[in-house]
Formats: C-alpha cells, sequence, structure tokens
C-alpha cells in the first residue's frame, strides 16, 4: 500500500508540476460534451436507444464516453508507462528496486488509471448536473461491473505492456483493439444498430460487455439477476487473459534481460 | 573468523545474441556477441574492489548482471548470499546499483521528492526518511540541490543525487559503475572518499568499474582487470599496474 501511494503521489505531483494540463483536461471534458450534447439534440429521440436502455441519446453517450475514458487508459495506459519509463530512463532503475516486474508495471500505470477515473467520473458528474443527462445509478451493481471491468481490460493493458517492454514502440494489437472498440462495442451507437455479422463478433469485445453492463446499471438501475450474464462474460475475459498477461510479462523480462535490451528506448 | 563473501561469482557466462530476423532483414547482420567468460571473484564485506579494463570489456555487463537487470547464461553469481536468477527481488533490496547513464529521476519533481519516492520502494522506514535524506545531503555536499527540480540540475549534481538515491536504503552491497565522472575532480575525490567511508562504516561491499587510474590506486583494496570477458589479473593496484598498461595499450581502436 506504501507502494502504491509512494507511485500515485508521485503521478500526482509530476501532474500538478504542469500548470495548464488539470485546466486543459477540464476544458477538454466540457467541450466533449457540449459537442454531445448539442449532436444528441440534433438526432433527437432514439428508439433503439430509449428500448434499451430507457435513456435518451445524450446519457447514453455520456455512459458510453465516461466507460471509454477508463477502459482506454487501462488497455493502453500499462504499455505507454513502460514506454515513457524506457524513452525516460527510469524504467532501470524502477526494475531494479525489490519488486516483481507485474508490480513495478502494475504501479507506474495506477496514476493514469486513477487519473481516468477520475475523469470519467467527473464526465458523469458535470454531465448529470451541467448538461440534464438522467442517470439512475444501482451503486453495487455499477460498482461490481466497473471492478469487473477493469479486471478484464487491466490484463489487456499487461499485455500491450508486455509486448512495449520487447518491441519498445506501441502495441499495434492494442491499437487495432481499441479501434474495434470504438466502431463495434457500443460507445456512441447501440450495438443493435449493427448488422447480424457484426453484432456478434461485437460480443467477442469485452468492451462491449463492460459499456454494456454500465450502462445497464448507470441508466436504468439494473440489478444483479440482469447483468449476471455480463458479469459472467467479463469474468470469462480475465480468466483467459489474465494467465496469459502474467506469462507475458514474465516472457517479455526474461526477453529483455537475455538480450541486454532493458536500457534501450 | 575471515570475513562473509558478499559477491561471489563462479565461473559466469554471457553472451549477446545475435539481432533477430527483422534487423537481419535490415542488412543489420552481427554475430553473437560474448560478453563475459568464466568469470569468478568475491567481494567481502567491507572491501572495496575495483573494476577496470576497456571499453567492451564486460564491465557494465557483469554489473547489470549483478543487480538482477540481466540474466548470465552460465555460471553462477550470488549477492549479500542470495542468488542473483532465482532470488531476484531479495537481491535487489540489499543492492544499491548507480549504473552509466543513470536517468531514473523524474525530470519534475525535486531531488527530494524524488529520493522519497524512491525510498518508499525499499521499504526505508517512513519516519527515518528525511533524516537519511538530510544526512546523505550534508555527506555529499548536496543540500542545495534537495528542493530544486532535478531538471535544473547539471550532469554532475544529478550524479550526487543518484548516489543518494542508491545509498538511501543503506544497501550491503554497492555497485557503482563510473558515477563520479561527471564531478569535476575535487568534487568526485571528496564525494568518493565519503561514499566509501560511509560503505566501510556499515561493512558494505563495494564493486565499482573505473576508468580512472588514479581513482582506483587511491581506493581500491583489490583490482579485477577484465579484458574481452575474461579476469586478465586481480590482485592489489600494484599487482595488477603492468598488466593493465599492457591490456590498455594493446586495446584496438573503436573503428578497427
Amino acid at each position: 500500500m506504501r507502494r502504491l501511494l509512494a507511485f500515485l503521489r508521485r503521478d500526482f505531483e509530476i501532474a500538478t508540476a504542469y500548470r495548464l494540463n488539470g485546466l486543459l483536461l477540464a476544458a477538454g471534458g466540457l467541450f466533449t460534451l457540449t459537442l454531445f450534447y448539442f449532436l444528441a439534440r440534433t438526432v433527437g429521440e432514439s428508439p433503439t436507444v430509449r428500448g434499451r436502455y430507457g435513456a435518451d441519446y445524450f446519457s447514453f453517450a455520456l455512459v458510453g464516453l465516461a466507460t471509454a475514458t477508463l477502459l482506454r487508459s487501462l488497455q493502453r495506459g500499462f504499455g505507454n508507462a513502460v514506454r515513457a519509463a524506457q524513452n525516460d530512463g527510469s524504467l532501470e532503475p524502477l526494475l531494479a528496486a525489490p519488486l516483481s516486474t507485474f508490480h513495478v508495471i502494475a504501479l507506474m500505470t495506477a496514476g493514469t488509471v486513477a487519473g481516468s477515473l477520475v475523469r470519467a467520473c467527473g464526465l458523469l458528474v458535470a454531465g448529470s448536473l451541467l448538461f440534464g443527462a438522467r442517470l439512475s445509478v444501482h451503486p453495487l451493481t455499477f460498482g461490481v461491473t466497473l471492478v469487473l471491468s477493469v479486471l478484464a481490460f487491466s490484463a489487456l493493458g499487461l499485455l500491450s505492456a508486455a509486448f512495449v517492454l520487447v518491441f519498445k514502440r506501441g502495441d499495434p494489437f492494442a491499437y487495432a483493439l481499441d479501434m474495434l472498440s470504438y466502431l463495434f462495442a457500443g460507445v456512441l451507437y447501440p450495438v443493435d444498430v449493427l448488422p447480424d455479422a457484426l453484432r456478434m463478433a461485437a460480443r467477442l469485445l469485452p468492451a462491449t460487455h463492460a459499456l454494456h453492463g454500465l450502462r445497464a446499471a448507470a441508466l436504468e438501475g439494473a440489478g444483479m439477476e440482469r447483468l449476471l450474464p455480463t458479469w459472467g462474460a467479463l469474468l470469462a475475459f480475465s480468466a483467459v487473459l489474465w494467465p496469459l498477461a502474467a506469462w507475458a510479462v514474465q516472457a517479455a523480462r526474461r526477453h529483455v534481460e537475455r538480450t541486454g535490451t532493458l536500457p534501450h528506448s | 573468523m575471515p570475513p562473509m563473501p558478499e559477491v561471489e561469482v563462479s565461473a559466469l557466462e554471457k553472451t549477446y545474441p545475435p539481432p533477430g530476423p527483422w534487423a537481419r532483414l535490415r542488412g543489420r547482420a552481427a554475430p553473437s556477441r560474448p560478453a563475459l567468460r568464466g568469470v569468478s571473484f568475491h567481494v567481502d564485506a567491507g572491501e572495496v574492489v575495483a573494476l577496470i579494463g576497456p571499453n567492451g570489456a564486460g564491465k557494465s555487463t557483469l554489473l547489470r548482471i549483478l543487480c538482477g537487470l540481466l540474466l548470465p547464461d552460465g555460471g553462477t553469481a550470488r549477492v549479500a548470499s542470495r542468488d542473483v536468477v532465482k532470488d531476484r527481488p531479495e537481491v535487489r533490496r540489499h543492492v544499491g546499483a548507480a549504473l552509466s547513464d543513470d536517468r531514473g529521476l523524474a525530470p519534475r519533481l525535486t531531488s527530494r521528492q524524488n529520493l522519497r519516492f524512491y525510498a518508499a520502494l525499499y521499504d526505508v522506514p517512513h519516519r527515518e526518511v528525511d533524516a537519511r535524506i538530510d544526512e546523505l545531503a550534508h555527506t555529499l555536499e548536496a543540500r542545495r540541490l534537495l528542493d530544486r527540480e532535478t531538471r535544473t540540475l547539471s550532469s554532475g549534481e544529478k550524479a550526487r543525487v543518484v548516489l543518494m538515491r542508491t545509498l538511501l536504503h543503506r544497501p550491503r552491497v554497492l555497485l557503482l559503475d563510473e558515477v563520479t565522472r561527471s564531478l569535476d575532480p575535487g568534487a568526485a575525490r571528496r564525494v568518493r572518499n565519503r561514499v566509501l567511508t560511509d560503505a566501510a562504516s556499515r561493512g558494505a561491499a563495494v564493486l565499482f568499474a573505473s576508468h580512472d587510474l588514479a581513482e582506483v590506486q587511491a581506493v581500491a583494496h583489490r583490482v579485477l582487470l577484465l579484458d574481452a570477458g575474461r579476469i586478465a589479473a586481480s590482485g592489489t593496484f600494484a599487482d595488477v599496474l603492468p598488466t593493465a598498461e599492457a591490456v590498455f595499450a594493446s586495446a584496438p581502436p573503436e573503428d578497427a
């Protein structure tokens, strides 16, 4: 816990050292909300969205954007943190500390994920208070879905970090998955509007289940019974991805230690 | 009772593999590169041992293996009575390593903020952190650096902060790779003497790589001369000097 706090404190101190950082993030969030507010007014009532989640399009898009902000930071944050540490030379001293590779990578990303969680919550709160989004959150099912989503996406992030540890540049699979998620997982439109084949394919993306579960819990206050299949799917992703991620991180560390490429950027 | 060896290296081998197929396709073919060939030695508690040799002799490779950042291909290495491959996180707890080109300080944080961060990673007791930082800053003449962002420090000043980071958790084994080379000669001598005095007072073992033979003569109890991955000579500075002079004189030019 002390180490987690040390990483979070360090990342917070670095973030606040850039004075305009917070202001620009807040302005960017407000800009996005304004854009979608007027887009929603233009689109008007969507029977598909209303039928699926009982919500207007702005509220639907708001939860999608907040969720995508968090999941994207998990999916790409681990790899980005490793890449940043390779570039600024801090990776080697961090990996020389008495911690496992897994812990170092996870702790390096904690600040990014915490920041994204704050941004996602900020979007929901601002969207609700300033733009009139109608949320009906079931705290328990929302929390459980959030935890299961974070679990599944952390494994994806670790896989990406293992790739960056070895190949140094951005992980193309993470980028591809990110693009596919934006296109087919229902960030800005419900998957019901997709053709059958794509809708089936979308079920293979963890983002589809995370978005559905979080929307159902945040917009309709869905209870446990309704969300059990979503939780099962997210757990299944974790069950497959976590062993793979643990193996990949170990294999990547051994590779860079064998080839002597750990300090390379 | 003889002193306990804090570093024990036996028949250590390391060969860097050739580049992968993608590099070969781009015409960057290179053979595998042997870096260490059957290196054996030990460093006792309280002992200061210098590692000298021409560029590419294997000094940095050896230090990286000992601090658990590089895997050997053969032989064994034990640090603080633990195997550097099998017990790596535990080995790292007892090692203080300042490697060449160490850049591990966050530039937007002050030296003190950086040091507090590393103190937490090494489990330095919370109550002692600031006292240790102040004590090391006094020892290494770095008090005025503590509240400056590290991006504003010169390379010599950064080297002092890196040394403070290395010593903060009071390691049993110090591995130093030319850390004082960016300090001016007077400061290098004072800092070096104070680091070694601090290490000796705690009974820590010190293994340091250097190209500065005057430094080596002044502080090392023993000297290891590495040449092409092998120990070419070992002993006191006077014992090793004739072989070292011959090795340095015969070292091929970099572009040969």
